[in-house]
């Protein structure tokens, strides 16, 4: 019997996933022993970390702007960036490793049923009860990422941004919500559900006597 | 399942085992065995037909309402 080629798509996407599950999976161990090495105090008060600001920032800067001729007055007024926490305090770096440690295994959670979900695609293995269980899995794994960064972000504008005081920027306080990620689950959850309703069906179709 | 299926109750009446029963209606072993297991989601007009037909009975020989015990 001649084997079905599959779709050139899910081979990209399938190979694509594995090579970047592993070379996340190398991130994620060595997040594991950076984390154990803030946690455990291996290194010294001369730390420099560097954390994104969930915060825009005002900042007033003119210049111009050049295109097709035409000259353009411009105003550089907000934007996000990081901190770098010069020789950064071994109790703060605790702090955000754990953070950060958190985010990477909700990250690895909904890298591992991407990876299966995918994996089960690739092997033909699509309209399935568990499969579309692993959707709706990513999508409260998504939902849950999303609420993890809002609560980080609404602690370190409150406990941390708030205390910052620069002589040119001033923190505005409009707070990042990555809505995007919410609205990602959310697409997820409805696929999911729509995915469980034509299971139902083709089952309902074979129990047809 | 409130509904009950009762054809191995009239194939013993008609001495009929599932194979000749799949022969005679022209429906597959498989599809007749969820039939008679009580597996089946739906039954359709043509099949029950068919099976009257044959086995020479009422659709009510063959199916049965029984209330579900809470």
């Amino acid at each position: 019997m001649e084997k079905k080629k599959k779709p050139l798509s899910i081979r990209i996407i399938y190979w694509l996933t594995q090579i970047t599950f592993w070379l996340f999976m190398l991130v994620f161990v060595g997040a594991i022993v950076l984390n154990v090495g803030l946690q455990a105090e291996w290194f010294g008060n001369d730390m420099q970390l560097h954390v994104g600001l969930p915060v825009e920032v005002n900042y007033t800067e003119s210049g111009m702007l050049y295109l097709n001729d035409m000259y353009q007055e411009v105003e550089f007024v907000e934007a996000i960036g990081r901190l770098h926490l010069i020789d950064t305090n071994r109790q703060l770096a605790k702090w955000f490793g754990g953070a950060v440690f958190g985010v990477v295994i909700v990250f690895l959670y909904i890298f591992i049923l991407f990876k299966n979900f995918i994996g089960n695609v690739y092997r033909g293995i699509i309209f399935e009860r568990y499969n579309i269980r692993m959707l709706k899995k990513i999508a409260y794994g998504l939902a849950g990422l999303w609420l993890f960064t809002i609560i980080y972000n609404q602690l370190f504008y409150h406990l941390v941004a708030k205390q910052i005081e620069f002589e040119h920027l001033e923190i505005s306080g409009n707070i990042s919500l990555y809505g995007g990620i919410l609205i990602a689950a959310l697409f997820l959850w409805v696929l999911s559900h729509i995915f469980m309703t034509g299971v139902k069906l083709r089952e309902e179709q074979e129990l047809t006597v | 399942m409130a509904i009950i299926v009762n054809l191995d109750v009239m194939l013993a009446r008609r001495k009929m085992s599932l194979t000749e029963l799949s022969e005679k209606v022209g429906i597959t072993m498989a599809n007749l065995s969820i039939l008679k297991k009580g597996k089946a989601k739906a039954i359709r007009f043509s099949t029950l037909e068919l099976i009257c037909d044959v086995l020479d009975c009422q659709p009510g020989d063959i199916l049965e309402y029984r209330e579900d015990s809470a």
